[in-house]
């Protein structure tokens, strides 16, 4: 007994002493029958498919591309989380697993801290469930590998199994996007975003948790819903849509975005602030992939090209006007404000201009004069504040600009062209806008709804004053002709809205101002309206 | 200034495109699509069963050369009109085109697609939409279930989905 004794403590020894040799060195392959745990490492990917311009979502080249840096876990048969970490660059993951065991690897579609994720791709329509995918894995003594691939369920002609891989695309390109902010800040943190994709999310409008996102959006408050309801609209490999709507978060969480949204079009001439924005989203595309190229797919088979543009091109001719004469180029316009933008950005064989600043000079800019500047962001605030930044490359930049009918000017506007009427605070009643027009708000080149305002040019109309003294001020907007009028102060960005008087009524906001520059604009609801304005 | 360089370009005339049935709009920032809104009004009680008519208006929000439109069925309901597609020429700025579609009702709720394709001298592009018939109920709910839905015994919901096995040598 004594002799047995021995000899099992010499094992039992050898045995520990194994286990530890093979928990340190990360496996090799090599049998070591009395192993406790194995080294357990392998590659997860996801079935990604390019667009074109022909054929909208080629599924005909399927590749299968890492899930990068993605949240990871290693469960036990019965659920219980043995081990986490995160993939690699490269979508490599490894593991100390228990020998002689199955182990489920689960890759969630999560990026960040394992413990609190900053980014996470849920389903809307499910209660915002997390996405994940997983691989079941028999482990014996020995170190393993294990590779697998999140599927794309697209049987030829339909998604007719799981779409594992869709919600993987779409946090690739949140981290494709996240990679060229950090290019330019290394030290940048991002704030929580929540990616809201579904099969069921589809172009009505609606309940949300039925899947009625009415289209791809953010919704200015950390939550991204993406479209995903095949033959009809799916943009989870439309990266340059999904890169487009991250650029609304990035404004909105790291940025500034005066940007009141709604619909828009490449042609329509728009509210600056819109214009701005959109403009912004869709070059920011095409910087995220070094890829000028922006592709909306959709309807059957996902084989329609909805959008297709050139970030690159000079889209318009000069001389193009719309309906009522206007250049549809300028500073209204999110395809001028794209070029500009893409053509500050690009470099190489492609590039069609002269400037070449790459995006830190750009991002800069976002996430500073762009930020804090007492205008509007518009085009001439981003310019403005380049240019201080970039002073050797000013005239090139006014060139670029003037190239798309956007002028000089400051932080405000052209100088040939106004667009903000100025309010003495001595409580003089303003009645004209800047160009000696009574002052109403138009609907020229856009409705103006009984619920909604538009987002068209001089739908809004902007105001600007200076308050000389800290103190307590009044605004006052009063309708002249019985329409409904809105105001909106903003104060570098942040925006107290003053929608209580109704039809008929004076909208009127008294409130504390420090000493400095402010704007704020006008609309209304229900057609045009007159108004005059004063601050005391 | 602004009148010296752009009045007779900037002409702040009234639009002439009234606000007519149900608006689809957006309040938040969402992607760029085709100049063409799509405006419609649909009977809120609409059940299992019924066929209701639907006018869909198309209202040129740039000069088109060409506006063509489509419907069909998404799910939960058949159209049953025979005019599923119509090419109309040169929509100007604000002006309507519009077509009528009847579908009947063939679940809780159904979703009738609807696409619209616009030519401008900017090029082609479509915007879609999807117009909700019906009201959603248990049977709705229980159809958006993913079957894959799990809660980790740390409480977090999860909707896992089977990765494939791959080849080390592939890696």
């Amino acid at each position: 007994m004594h002799r047995l004794r021995s000899n099992l403590l010499e094992v039992l020894i050898a045995l520990f002493l194994l286990s530890l040799s093979s928990c340190g060195g990360g496996g090799g392959g090599g049998s070591n029958t009395g192993n406790t745990s194995v080294m357990l490492t392998g590659t997860v990917t996801y079935t990604n498919y390019s667009v074109n311009q022909t054929t909208g979502i080629d599924y005909s080249s399927p590749t299968e591309k890492p899930i990068r840096e993605a949240v990871a876990v290693l469960q036990n048969p019965s659920g219980t989380v043995l081990a986490t970490t995160n993939t690699t660059q490269t979508g490599g993951y490894s593991f100390s697993a228990p020998a002689n065991s199955t182990v489920r690897v689960v890759v969630k579609a999560a990026l960040g801290s394992p413990a609190l994720p900053r980014v996470t791709v849920v389903d809307n329509t499910n209660g915002g469930a997390l996405y994940g995918t997983y691989f079941d894995v028999a482990t014996g003594t020995a170190a393993l590998t294990a590779n697998f691939n999140a599927n794309s369920g697209w049987d030829g002609a339909s998604y007719s199994g799981g779409r594992a891989a869709a919600p993987f695309a779409v946090l690739d390109t949140v981290y494709q996007a996240e990679a060229l902010i950090k290019s330019a800040d290394p030290a940048v943190q991002f704030p929580a975003l929540i990616v809201n994709w579904s099969k069921n999310n589809k172009s009505a409008t609606g309940d949300l948790t039925l899947g009625e996102i009415t289209t791809s959006h953010y919704d200015g408050n950390g939550n991204l819903y993406i479209l995903g309801a095949e033959n009809l609209d799916t943009d989870e490999y439309d990266t340059h849509v999904m890169a487009h709507e991250w650029g609304h978060y990035f404004e909105d969480k790291l940025g500034r975005s005066d940007n009141i949204g709604e619909a828009h079009s490449p042609g329509d001439i728009l509210d600056p602030r819109v214009a701005f924005g959109e403009g912004w989203g869709n070059a920011l595309s095409g910087m995220v992939f070094d890829d000028p190229l922006y592709i909306d797919t959709g309807g059957a088979s996902q084989a329609t090209v909805n959008l297709s543009m050139n970030l690159d091109d000079d889209s318009v001719l000069d001389s193009q006007t719309d309906t009522n004469g206007s250049l549809i180029d300028g500073f209204y316009s999110e395809a001028s404000v794209q070029e500009v933008l893409y053509d500050l950005f690009d470099s190489g064989p492609s590039d069609d201009d002269n400037l070449s600043l790459g995006f830190k000079p750009i991002y800069d800019v976002m996430v500073g004069g762009q930020k804090t500047t007492s205008a509007y962001t518009t085009i001439f605030s981003f310019l403005k504040y380049l240019k201080v930044a970039n002073p050797a490359d000013s005239a090139a930049i006014d060139a670029l600009a003037a190239a798309e009918n956007i002028d000089s000017g400051n932080e405000y506007e052209a100088s040939s062209a106004p667009i903000y009427t100025v309010v003495p605070v001595n409580g003089t009643i303003v009645t004209t806008d800047v160009d000696g027009f009574a002052l109403q708000t138009w609907d020229t080149y856009g409705p103006i709804a009984a619920d909604d305002p538009g987002n068209k040019l001089f739908n809004w109309m902007f105001f600007r004053f200076t308050i000389s003294a800290a103190g307590s001020h009044t605004i006052e907007v009063v309708p002249t002709g019985g329409g409904n009028v809105l105001l909106e102060l903003n104060e570098k960005g942040t925006k107290t809205e003053v929608d209580n008087a109704g039809t008929g009524g004076t909208e009127t906001l008294t409130k504390s101002f420090t000493a400095g520059d402010y704007v704020m604009s006008v609309g209304s609801l229900g057609g045009q309206a007159s108004f005059t304005v004063r601050i005391n | 200034m602004l009148r010296n360089k752009l009045f007779g370009m900037f002409i702040k005339t009234l639009f002439f495109a009234l606000s007519m049935g149900t608006s689809v709009s957006l309040a938040a920032a969402a992607k760029p699509t085709a100049p063409v809104s799509i405006e419609y009004s649909v009977p809120k009680n609409v059940q299992t069963g019924d066929t209701v008519s639907t006018t869909i208006r198309f209202v040129a929000q740039a000069d088109l050369e060409q506006l063509e439109v489509s419907v069909a069925p998404y799910e939960g309901l058949d159209v049953v009109s025979k005019n599923e597609k119509a090419i109309f020429q040169n929509a100007k700025k604000g002006e309507k085109r519009e077509i009528e579609v009847t579908i009947r009702l063939t679940a809780e709720i159904g979703y009738l697609s609807v696409f619209a394709t616009t030519t401008t001298p900017r090029g082609t592009s479509t915007e879609t939409i999807a117009i909700r018939y019906g009201t959603p109920g248990d049977a709705t709910k229980q159809k958006l279930k993913s079957e894959r839905l799990q809660k980790t015994q740390e409480g977090e919901n999860l909707i896992l989905l089977p990765g494939e096995k791959r080849p080390k040598e592939s890696q």
